[in-house]
């Protein structure tokens, strides 16, 4: 019996698309059911077409599905555009399944794919009150008599998120929509109801958690959709997790403060998306120069320019990975779903700290907007701040022409150890070398000393995740976001019987090349993005010497299983 | 006892014989001894120029980082650490051209950082180039004969007194004990302090000279600083005689003082707790 259902929600921008989204998929967490929730929206406030899409099953979901069992449809034109077998929303599925919708929509193409439940969702709510919103509650209620699940659970969920009067209204309007599906339609599946409850969580949410369990006492950031998610968790939880937060007057300004801050002895993280990363670049130079640690998280849109501000694309790797001018460390990590957004924010901070580099965490707008279910997350972290001096040591380097590279730190406060950090080229001491007297020997020791940082993180790099690539012949290689979608297409594939595995690229510079050939050898390789140049598969090529097969998209909107495994058969992968 | 011993750093200033920066950069020294102030709770944080070479020739925490950015990297740093005396250091074009923006956000902020900018009115490090303090007409490289320069000049103090810059004051580098006295008001203030220092470039700048200011400048006396228009007034004076000394001076709460999180104390002291009933909220 069916166990795994999409739903989707459409309509206007301010018709509470997104919300009534996260309230359905809270109600399905706390049954014990994991979910997967993406929004689909545009760059204005009221009107236009937007949707939220939740899918849900009593096994981990991995993305937002093929397929669509359940349209609750806002307005006409959403219960028209989701009806539509030529849908155009970028490789979301058309409905074969239940509409819901007002009853007072009646000029609609019929399609005999679908079950129109058209209800009194408007005369229910106005009969409660005047918000026109609450008709989509009622709608919400329909949703879980339709998966046969608890309506106490959502009645708890509203309680939650609504409070006072908009609370007892939404309830109300709740138990009357669930109320008037069971007298009048039939539940479409069963979804178990007693599993433990899961988390719901975000991606930018799950950065902003990593950060702070990471040990961050301040985020300095300039709002720019995708990121700004992990800017408002952290302001809305500044003050009982005693973190400094700062909106600054540009981006510029943003990476230069936690440069200052993190120089002057704590952990401090900026974050932005493509065209807010670009105004860092000097600043990140200046990090790796100084070998001053900082964590820059960058949540990539549709670009270049504004692009597509409220869409997907992973357009900006070979920039973050070419940040700055000069020939310099870094270090970039792309996790791959919420659950690693989490955990490797915060490893991203004891990288930075113990190499003293700039860290650079790469997300995008699938990534950061979405909402995923997890089991539990681990809230034990060992903070290690890397290498730093004792006070009062005479002729203290601060630049140490160490074997790896490490050389200790020391914060201004602390005694004897009085130095200067420096953007121009710098002794083991930090006096410059580049002004009176150009010194090329200690010029090479200083680009050595630092370069050798980046050997030794290398050397230090875990193995490459994988994905059922045992005994695969096809490997799908994928960085960030495309994980979980990636992985069900292998699954797909193998169904049909290629013996497909996913490679996951999370540390993306420095490149584990040794194991990356290890593991591919004698596998076709294809290298699955959301760009139209296939910057990581150009990578791969630098880095290993190997050629790789691409599958690509670049229309704004993120990937779906099936679409994957489509591509895979026309570029002959099999 | 701090004395300036303390300060003396093994590298020497590389600026031309007879920059002004020298003088600056003694009575930086002489300040911050005067009034007791150890090396190791001093950072000087420059951006990029002839003048901002500053914390490369004093023993202290130095910072030398971008051109137009030492004032986001001050704030950083006393965000994260009050008990630092933070002094930001540069040059006109650094701070009035490049990184203008952020003179204008940490006045109004009034970020508790001391700004000290060598006014030359020109790019000296990159020849001479005219600067945004350059007068109209200025004959440069970049601005020919016979036009000159046709921006008109940008007047810090002005500025930064529309900005809400609690403190406001003029030096001039051939009165290096005036100076001395600015700095070390404007290090006892608690907030903002912009000194901008008349500061002659002796190879580039043949107009703004030791004579052409010896001429011109004359010490404020008695005037009222907590009067703002009476400030502004004096901010705007003709340039046959320019003021020097405190234009403006007014209390109010820093930055740090005011933000919930900051006026707890230092970061460097904090720990960040995590409860376990953080993930609470996403059940």
């Amino acid at each position: 019996m069916k166990k795994d259902f999409v739903i989707r929600i459409g309509g206007a921008a301010g018709d509470g698309v997104q919300s009534s989204g996260i309230l359905l998929a809270k109600t399905f967490t706390r049954h014990g059911l994991h979910i997967f929730g993406y929004n689909y929206y545009q760059d204005l406030i009221r009107g236009g077409n937007s949707w939220y899409q939740i899918r849900v099953s009593d096994k981990k979901v991995k993305n937002q599905g093929d397929g669509l069992d359940i349209l609750v449809a806002l307005n006409e034109d959403s219960l028209n555009r989701h009806t539509d077998p030529n849908i155009n929303e970028g490789g979301a599925s058309y409905l074969k399944g239940i509409a819901i919708f007002d009853e007072s929509i009646k000029n609609y193409e019929k399609r005999d794919f679908v079950k129109y439940l058209p209800s009194p969702l408007s005369s229910i709510s106005s009969k409660i009150s005047k918000n026109p919103l609450l008709k989509n509650t009622v709608a919400l209620g329909m949703v879980i008599a339709a998966l046969d699940l608890d309506i106490e659970i959502l009645v708890s969920a509203i309680a939650t998120v609504f409070k006072g009067k908009s609370s007892d209204e939404n309830i109300e309007a709740a138990r009357q929509g669930y109320n008037y599906y069971m007298a009048n339609f039939e539940k479409i599946g069963t979804l178990p109801r007693n599993g433990k409850k899961k988390l719901l969580m975000g991606g930018g949410e799950a950065v902003g958690l990593g950060a702070a369990v990471g040990g961050i006492k301040a985020y300095v950031a300039y709002p720019m959709t995708p990121a700004s998610s992990t800017l408002h968790w952290l302001a809305s939880h500044s003050k009982e997790l005693n973190i400094f937060i700062k909106v600054p007057e540009d981006e510029i300004s943003a990476i230069n403060t936690v440069i200052g801050m993190n120089y002057a002895g704590i952990r401090a993280m900026t974050g932005s998306s493509g065209g807010g990363y670009d105004l860092m670049h000097e600043g990140i130079g200046l990090a790796s120069m100084l070998e001053v640690p900082v964590v820059i998280y960058e949540s990539q849109r549709a670009g270049p320019s504004t692009g597509l501000p409220t869409k997907t694309e992973q357009g900006d790797l070979m920039m973050i990975i070419n940040s700055s001018h000069g020939d310099y460390p870094r270090a970039v990590i792309a996790p791959g779903d919420v659950e690693e957004a989490y955990y490797y924010t915060r490893e991203a901070l004891n990288l930075a700290d113990k190499y003293q580099m700039p860290v650079i965490v790469v997300s995008d707008l699938y990534l950061s907007e979405r909402i995923e279910s997890l089991d539990d997350l681990s809230l034990e972290f060992n903070i290690d701040r890397g290498m730093i001096a004792k006070e009062n040591i005479e002729n203290f380097l601060r630049y140490e022409y160490t074997e790896n590279g490490i050389s200790p730190r020391a914060f201004p406060g602390m005694r004897g150890l009085m130095h200067n950090e420096d953007s121009d080229e710098h002794d083991e001491r930090g006096d410059v070398v580049s002004d009176i007297i150009t010194d090329p020997i200690k010029r090479k020791l200083s680009v050595e000393k630092r370069m050798r940082k980046l050997e030794t993180l290398k050397n230090n790099l875990p193995p490459f995740k994988t994905y059922r690539i045992e005994d695969a012949e096809i490997v799908l290689v994928q960085w960030g976001s495309t994980k979980g979608v990636v992985e069900e297409a292998a699954d797909i594939l193998r169904e049909e019987g290629i013996k497909a595995g996913v490679l996951e690229v999370k540390y993306i510079f420095p490149f584990n090349t040794v194991d990356f050939i290890t593991k591919t050898k004698g596998k076709k390789i294809i290298v699955v993005e959301n760009n139209y140049s296939g910057q990581l598969s150009g990578l791969i090529k630098m880095f290993t010497g190997l050629d790789t097969l691409k599958i690509n998209k670049y229309n704004g909107e993120a990937f779906y299983p099936n679409e994957i495994v489509n591509e895979f058969k026309k570029i002959g992968g099999a | 006892m701090v004395t300036l011993k303390d300060y003396d750093y093994h590298v020497k200033p590389d600026w031309c014989p007879g920059c002004g920066n020298f003088s600056q950069w003694t009575a930086i020294k002489g300040a911050l001894v005067e009034l007791g102030i150890e090396p190791h709770n001093v950072v000087i944080v420059s951006g990029i120029g002839c003048s901002s070479n500053m914390p490369e020739y004093i023993r202290a925490y130095g910072f030398h980082g971008l051109h137009g950015r030492p004032l986001p990297v001050a704030s950083g740093i006393k965000f994260t650490n009050s008990k630092l005396t933070v002094i930001a250091y540069g040059g006109d074009g650094d701070g009035y051209y490049e990184g203008l923006n952020h003179l204008y956000h940490t006045a109004k902020r009034n970020v508790d950082v001391k700004y000290i900018v060598s006014d030359n009115e020109v790019f000296g490090l990159t020849t001479g180039q005219a600067s945004p303090t350059a007068p109209l007409g200025f004959v440069s490289k970049t601005t020919p004969p016979p036009e000159g320069s046709l921006e008109v000049p940008v007047n810090p103090l002005t500025l930064a007194l529309t900005a809400g810059a609690t403190f406001v004051a003029r030096g001039y580098s051939g009165e290096i004990k005036h100076l001395q006295s600015l700095i070390v008001e404007a290090l006892k203030h608690k907030g903002f302090a912009l000194i901008d220092v008349l500061s002659p470039c002796v190879t580039w700048n043949k107009i703004a000279t030791y004579e052409y200011y010896r001429e011109r400048v004359y010490k404020l006396q008695g005037n009222d600083v907590t009067n703002f228009d009476n400030a502004y007034k004096l901010a705007t004076e003709s340039s046959d005689k320019i003021p020097i000394g405190i234009f403006y001076k007014v209390e109010k709460p820093t930055y740090n003082d005011i933000d919930p999180v900051l006026k707890q104390g230092p970061l460097t002291e904090k720990n960040v707790e995590i409860k376990k009933d953080i993930l609470e909220e996403f059940y």
